[in-house]
């Protein structure tokens, strides 16, 4: 009985030892949710960025949005000056070749002049 | 009795022909030249807008200008869809070797038809060309000069649908382009690409044309190229 609460209480150590990394990991990503980006209406020219994954030149960008037909994608340095942006429609993602390692983020723009719900999230790899 | 009272002989009849026949053949001749000068002015100025146009053309993706880092995310992603990498073909401009920008489009074994934007440091997905908007989608890509700066290059590309007959890029300076559009195959479905480096250069906006003229479609892009407020 007593090695049954020793193994429980190890699985559970295991579990939240493993949950922790990935928090953290995640929280390098802005959140843990699904939209590790936004999940919120944006105003027109309203945008919104994570810092992008440790260690990696590739990063993607998937969103979903309405009522318009495309966000755009943005790349920014650190301080959020901008370094380019493209169009995507919706569901698309972008893939980022991103030779930067100064902290650049990543994230979406309503460029739009209405406010509209996004969905933004970004993804490390191609 | 002056002569054009004078009561008139055969001979005068013969002269007074002889006059009106060189006068007609004066007014013939006349009028000719200035058929001739018009049609002339005509074909002079059809060349002149024939020239103002945004090339387009088809290669092999292995021999595109595309960076080998941009070429291979390309190809695995297509891969990973199913479209056969080998046929994948590069939109390009017609200064193809400067290209930094365009399409790349290919073909699953089924025959559909695929399209992916490239743009410097970035692609898009492949999608089902009969999926994008219609009559006409156009990607666009933005970037300052330094970080933070004005827009100082665009580039844009896009599908038109096969009741498309033409579609024109009106440049910031009020000047337009006719875009060329080519074709991978017969689904009617066409690509364009254009890239702006100046100010006066830059795409503002796409029409799509209907074959009679009329105005299908118009993409306004001044505020996919913009800077984002920050």
């Amino acid at each position: 009985m007593r090695s049954r609460l020793l193994l429980l209480v190890a699985t559970l150590a295991a579990v939240a030892a493993t949950s922790a990394s990935i928090g953290t990991q995640s929280a390098l990503a802005c959140d843990t949710s699904f939209w590790n980006i936004s999940s919120e209406y944006y105003t027109p020219t309203e945008g919104h960025t994570c810092t992008a994954f440790c260690c990696s030149i590739h990063e993607r960008v998937n969103s979903t949005f309405d009522p318009y037909d495309t966000v755009l994608v943005i790349l920014t340095t650190a301080g959020g000056s901008w370094i380019s942006s493209n169009t995507m429609g919706y569901n698309g993602t972008t893939y980022l070749y991103a030779e930067h390692t100064q902290g650049e983020k990543v994230g979406c723009y309503n460029h739009h002049t209405g406010t509209q719900w996004v969905n933004c999230r970004h993804l490390e790899g191609w | 009795m002056d002569a054009f009272d004078r009561p008139k002989g055969k001979g005068d009849t013969m002269r007074a022909w002889t006059l009106e026949h060189r006068r007609l053949i004066a007014g013939i001749v006349g009028l000719a030249t200035t058929v001739a000068v018009a049609a002339i002015g005509a074909v002079v100025l059809a060349v002149g807008e024939a020239g103002a146009t945004a090339p387009a053309a088809l290669r092999p993706l292995d021999e595109s200008a595309i960076p080998e880092g941009l070429r291979s995310g390309l190809t695995e992603i297509a891969s990973r869809i199913g479209i056969e990498t080998a046929g994948l073909q590069e939109v390009a401009g017609g200064n193809s070797d400067a290209s930094r920008s365009g399409l790349v489009v290919g073909l699953d074994s089924r025959g559909g038809e695929y399209a992916a934007f490239y743009s410097p440091g970035s692609f898009t997905e492949f999608s089902p060309v009969e999926e994008a908007p219609k009559p006409v989608y156009v990607w666009t890509s933005a970037q300052p000069a330094s970080p933070g700066g004005a827009t100082a290059h665009v580039e844009i590309a896009g599908i038109s649908a096969p009741n498309v007959s033409s579609v024109t890029i009106q440049l910031s300076d009020g000047s337009s382009l006719d875009a060329e559009l080519v074709a991978l195959s017969r689904s009617g479905f066409r690509f364009f690409t254009y890239q702006g480096d100046t100010p006066a250069a830059f795409p503002i906006a796409v029409r799509a044309l209907r074959a009679d003229g009329a105005e299908l479609a118009v993409r306004d892009l001044s505020s996919s190229i913009a800077p984002p407020q920050s």
